[in-house]
């Protein structure tokens, strides 16, 4: 997947948006609540919203959870090995 | 064409050209590593650079140009995806504005050591599936100009072996930041962590806060702002 550091918009490889990261807090994941038996996912400190580590998913199953949870809540590491970051115009 | 029709007009010609092909494809170079490292107060850098495509007056005055292990430098900037490292406070070039944007079609990535007075630009091709396809190496010293470029190999498949290790930081803005090194072997296409933590000075946070990012699989990674959400 592609990360666009101009719009923070994560796009699947294939170039389709999955969703704009926007985060109005200042989140931290360290801070979260881990939960049992996911690795993949913990709870905001702030909104109480679950967090889902993009880490763990390929493109496809990113864009389902957007399909079935449009507010779903993604984290996007800049030195994920899954995610290219890029900067294109605006 | 002149000169290709003149070789082979006679047959010692023909042979002795077909003979300089054949010693020249024959002769495989070793591959050579210059290492090159510096300090701020608290922070070590180090660079590895490959040098089998150089000349050996190019590799010379590489080994002798660059700062020596354990030398101090002054300041280091790191500006978006270019690399830069000065004895003295630097100014962004045009060019590296111009070079520093890539995009998900023709990546290009550009990192500048820059140590005064000499500048070594590393130039990074990358085709649209993110292949690094094409590296040039261009370094002007001394009022003269080197170029070297290593052309096509693609480190998916694992073809040649050039090996770039570059030492880079890893920190968040959550608590004290630290740095880590990666060696990245585009042979094996992986990354090697042998690296140490050490704590910062506030003189090294301070220009850490500088750096917007740097990508992973390039030594390049960010430091104020390590996850999106």
């Amino acid at each position: 997947m592609f990360l666009d550091l101009n719009s923070k918009k994560l796009y699947t490889d294939n170039g389709q948006l999955i969703k704009q990261m926007f985060c109005p807090k200042t989140p931290n994941w360290e801070e979260f609540n881990s939960i049992e038996n996911k690795p993949y996912q913990r709870n905001c400190n702030h909104c109480k919203h679950a967090v889902v580590d993009t880490n763990f998913f390929n493109d496809k199953e990113l864009l389902e959870m957007v399909k079935n949870d449009a507010s779903v809540c993604f984290k996007v590491s800049l030195d994920q090995k899954n995610v290219t970051i890029i900067e294109e115009d605006n | 064409m002149l000169y290709l029709n003149n070789i082979f007009k006679n047959r010692h010609g023909f042979i002795v050209f077909f003979a300089a092909i054949l010693l020249f494809s024959c002769n495989k170079k070793p591959k050579k590593t210059i290492q090159t490292s510096f300090k701020t107060e608290n922070t070590a850098f180090q660079y590895f650079i490959d040098t089998t495509e150089l000349s050996k007056e190019t590799e010379k005055i590489f080994s002798k140009k660059f700062t020596p292990i354990g030398q101090k430098v002054k300041s280091i900037t790191i500006y978006n995806y270019n690399v830069l490292f000065s004895n003295k406070q630097l100014e962004i070039e045009k060019d590296f504005i111009q070079l520093k944007k890539y995009n998900r079609s023709g990546f290009i990535t550009d990192v500048y050591v820059k140590m005064e007075p000499n500048l070594l630009h590393e130039k990074y091709h990358y085709n649209s599936k993110n292949q690094l396809v094409k590296k040039t190496l261009t370094s002007k010293m001394d009022g003269q100009f080197y170029q070297s470029s290593i052309e096509s190999y693609d480190y998916t498949k694992k073809k040649d072996s050039v090996v770039i290790r570059i030492d880079s930081f890893e920190g968040s803005s959550y608590g004290t930041p630290t740095y880590n090194t990666y060696a990245y072997d585009l042979k094996t296409n992986t990354i090697d962590s042998e690296f140490q933590k050490i704590k910062l000075s506030k003189q090294d946070i301070h220009y850490l806060k500088k750096f917007t990012r740097i990508r992973n699989d390039l030594g390049y990674f960010e430091i104020t702002q390590k996850s999106y959400y």
